[in-house]
Formats: structure tokens, sequence, C-alpha cells
């Protein structure tokens, strides 16, 4: 129930935006547009992705499971 | 956007919340288990990186006023290499938001919110950012304004609330554990006290470089002692072994008021204080985000993009971490070499391409000095040979040699106690006291400079 209510909240909040800003969008310059659209399409991208529970290998995940334990054991293992 | 003047205050209450805020949530837990008892000596190195960071950008200032740092890449490496750095600079600025919001979610998740679902809170959290990003600096200045002083005075009176709590003996034996430890400690605070960073994007927002390093070592030294004395207070009044394992110590320490048998959930008070100035953080690397993107697309008209930025922040926080632990090993681990990284990346591409650029236009200069002298002494006066003016340097007086001196007292404090703490408690005892005399001394000496600044 709660994860539905969100996704109707985010597609709600999301199309909303898209819908309201359209005619501003349309005299943008091209990267301008390419990276409004670009967010939107990566939004509905990520929202799918987190609700079907697909692991992407995005930059803060894998720091935190490869980098972390490096440092980690150089701070508290006395390396030094 | 450039337009917006920042007052000083102004300034140094928004490196002090970028500073203070970049660790209170999950920072402490860590240096307990690195640096035990020692830990309140970590703020040093973390507040000497961050100095670091803010005189390179006022370098930058003087050499570029009135242009951000990625306008400053832009026009020193040229489009592309410029590009490209700013790219790396906005990616970190990108993960400092998703760090911070993700934590701030997880902790009001955990300890206040107990059955509101993560996303509704981060939901929330983008629907305030978003608002703020419709309006403007000096707005979200003001909120800072407002709440900032009360903030402070939470702090301030924490020891007096805590006072029957605490255990002095607690933080000693002092440094008897050497100096390495303090000095992990330090580098793992680094990555925090690297968000001073983003500050590069409000170079033109404020008057001069000369306010703009004045106040910014204020700001930094205040949220230095600030977070010094809130690592006193963990140790001493929780003690090492809980602080190391309550994942939010600062907020176990709040929860350890009690003053009388019937005044005892005072922490809700303090959190009314302390959870709001975490989100304007938050609302500042935001609007350092807008900023970036702002330069990138060489427009100031960012309201519609403001917007969709905020619903992708949301998804980019959720999707990023698996669970609160990855965003804790991501915040307090992996974050300080990326820092460190991206860091190293601008600012070595930055200066190294103005000494690049310096050493060519200086070989111009002596080859046109070479036919200034067959063709005459007025040939002489190209503005290519000489360097940019330095608008708005600092030059220092007997206070800033008094500031360098303290700096230095506190380093050689922390290295006499460790390198002879363990030979005897009371060498351990003198230099944390030197440390602390020291440090106060600093800040005294820091507050003074930028009162000298509103004066002159």
């Amino acid at each position: 129930m709660n994860d539905w209510l969100f996704v109707a909240m985010f597609l709600t909040g999301l199309g909303l935006s898209l819908n309201a800003e359209r005619k501003e969008i349309r005299k943008a310059t091209a990267p301008y547009k390419w990276l409004y659209y670009g967010f939107a399409l990566l939004c509905v991208v990520m929202l799918v992705v987190y609700f079907s529970g697909v692991m992407l290998p995005l930059p803060a995940q894998w720091l935190a499971q490869h980098v972390a334990p490096l440092v980690e054991r150089q701070v508290k293992g006395g390396l030094m | 956007m450039n337009k917006q003047r920042i007052g000083g205050y102004q300034l140094v209450m928004f490196v002090s919340i970028l500073y203070i805020h970049s660790g209170t949530i999950s920072l402490f837990k860590v240096l307990a288990e690195v640096s035990g008892q020692d830990a309140w000596f970590n703020f040093y190195f973390p507040m000497l990186y961050a100095l670091f960071i803010s005189f390179l950008l006022y370098r930058l200032s003087c050499r570029f006023p009135g242009k951000n740092m990625f306008q400053i890449s832009e026009e020193i490496c040229g489009k592309t290499v410029g590009r490209l750095i700013n790219a790396l600079a906005l990616f970190d600025i990108i993960h400092l938001l998703v760090r911070d919001l993700r934590l701030f979610g997880d902790f009001v998740g955990t300890s206040i919110l107990t059955r509101t679902p993560l996303e509704y809170i981060l939901f929330i959290s983008i629907l305030v950012l978003i608002y703020y990003g419709t309006g403007n600096l000096e707005e979200l200045a003001r909120a800072v304004n407002l709440l900032f002083p009360s903030f402070i005075c939470s702090i301030l009176l924490m020891p007096f609330l805590l006072l029957n709590e605490m255990q002095i003996n607690n933080i000693e034996p002092v440094l008897a554990n050497g100096w390495q430890r303090v000095l992990n400690g330090g580098f793992l605070g680094t990555g925090w006290a690297g968000d001073v960073f983003v500050m590069g994007m409000f170079l033109p927002n404020v008057k001069t470089a000369r306010q703009f390093y004045v106040l910014t070592r204020y700001g930094i030294v205040l949220s230095a002692a600030v977070l010094t004395i809130l690592m006193v207070l963990n140790t001493t009044v929780l003690g090492v072994s809980i602080t190391s394992r309550a994942m939010y110590p600062n907020y176990t320490l709040m929860e350890q008021i009690n003053i009388t048998d019937f005044i005892d959930r005072l922490d809700l008070a303090l959190i009314v204080f302390w959870m709001p100035m975490y989100l304007l953080k938050v609302i500042l690397l935001y609007f350092a985000f807008m900023a970036g993107l702002s330069t990138f697309l060489k427009t100031d008209k960012m309201r519609s993009m403001n917007i969709m930025s905020g619903w992708f922040l949301l998804m980019l926080t959720l999707v990023s971490f698996n669970s609160v632990i990855e965003a804790y090993l991501f915040g307090n681990y992996a974050f300080t070499p990326l820092t460190l990284l991206v860091h190293a990346c601008f600012f070595g591409a930055v200066f190294g391409f103005a000494a690049i650029r310096r050493l060519k236009g200086r070989r111009l200069g002596e080859l046109r000095a070479d036919d200034a002298n067959d063709a005459g002494p007025g040939a002489m006066r190209d503005p290519e040979r000489q360097n940019g003016p330095m608008i708005g340097r600092f030059r220092g007086g007997v206070r800033t040699y008094g500031i360098r001196a303290a700096l230095a007292v506190c380093f050689i404090a922390i290295l006499f106690g460790g390198y002879t703490g363990h030979f005897n408690q009371k060498y351990g005892i003198m230099g944390g006291a030197a440390y602390f005399a020291s440090f106060i001394v600093l800040l005294v000496l820091v507050a003074r400079e930028a009162r000298a600044l509103r004066k002159s």
C-alpha cells in the first residue's frame, strides 16, 4: 500500500511538473532540454529499478562496497 | 543568481552549517571507534584541510572576482578540460547531496518518525528543497539567520545541561595511544570538512575575496570548536564504548539530559533546532548544485530545472544505497578518498593550467622585451607580461601571525602529547591542555579579525 501510494505521488508530481513547465521548456536551449528530459527519463527508470529490487552498480554503492572496507582497514588496522 | 549578495555573518553561518552538520549524525561514532578517548583532537586536521580549501578558493577569487569556481576553471583550463573537471566537481556535489539526504532520512526514520517509511521522509525533504530552490540565496540566508543563533545556543547550553552526567576521567589517559590515531580519525573527518568546497559556487555572492577568506576562516574554526565541544561531551557523558556503538551518538547524548526527575525529554526541544539546520545545510548544497548546473547551461532561468532536479535527487538517493549501513560506510569511509581525489583534480588542473599560462606569458614577455630593447622603452608596457592583479588580496597583520602561531601550537601539542603521553600521563595532559588553550586563542583571534573586517 505504502509503495503504491509513493509511486502514485511521485508520478503525479513528475507529471504535473512536466505539464506545468512544458511551455518554458519549449523555448529553452537544446542542452537545457536534453538535461531536463534526461532527468525525467532517469527518474522513471530509477523508480522502476527501485521497486523491482534490481541492484544497479551506482557509484555510491560501488564505493561503499569496495572502497569503504579498504579505508576502514587502513584507519583501524594501523598500517601507519 | 550572481547578483544576490550574502552578508558577512551570513557567510560565517553558511560555512558553519556546512561544517558542523557534516558529521553530527554519524561521524562521532566512527571517530570514537578509531581514536577512542582522543577523538576530540580529531577536528584539528579536517579544520586545516578546510582552511586550505578556503585559501585556494580565495586565491581564485582574487584573480577572478565576480566569478564562481566553475566559471573560473573554464576560463583558466579552457572549455573542454574546464567542463570536464566541472563535471567531476558536480558529481561530487550530487553525491554530497545523496549522502546527506540519505543519512538524514535514515536518522529521522529510525529515531524520530519510526513508523514513517523512508520514501516519504525523503519525499517531504525534497519538496522543501524544491520550495527553497524556487527562491534565492538571500531567502535561505535569512532562514539560516533565524535559526543559527538558537542552534549555537542549544549546543553551548549542552555542557551545562549535562553537567550532572559528566565523568571527566572518561577522556583520560590523554593522547596515550599516540598521534597516529588522531591522524587516522582526522583523515576520516577530512571527507566531511571538504564540504566547504561548495562555497566556491558562492564566490560571486561575497563582496570581496578578502571578506570571503576572513569570514570563511572564522566559520571553519568556529565549527571545529563546536564539534570539539560535542565530542568532549560524547566522551565524558556516554564514554568511548557507548559513543562507538551507538548509531547516532549525538542523539543519545541529548537523551541523557535529565534535570530533576520531571524534565527529561529536552532532546525533543533540542532536535527542533538541530534538524531544520541539517536540512538547511542540504538546501545550501542544493543551491550549489543548481548554481553548477546554471553555469553548465549558461542560463539563469533554472526554475523548471529546479523541480526536475529535485525529483532526480529523490530517486537517486533511494536507489544509491541498499541499507543504512551502506550509506553510513559511504559517508564515513568511502567519501574521504572521493573528496580528496575530486579536490586534487579540480585544484590541480586549475592551478596547473594557471602556472602554465603564467610561464607562457612570461616567455612571451621576455621575447617581446628583446624586441622592445630594439624598439624603445615604450614597448615594454605589455599587459600580457604582467600577472593579473590580485583584487581584494588579504594582507595579514599581527592577528594573522597569531592565528598561524596558534595553529602551529595546536599541532605541536598533539605531537608532543602523542609522543610522550604513553610514557607519562602528565605529558599527555599537558599536550591536551596546550591544545585546548591554543584552540581558544585561535577562536578568539579569528573572531576578532572578522570583527575588524566588519569595522573597516
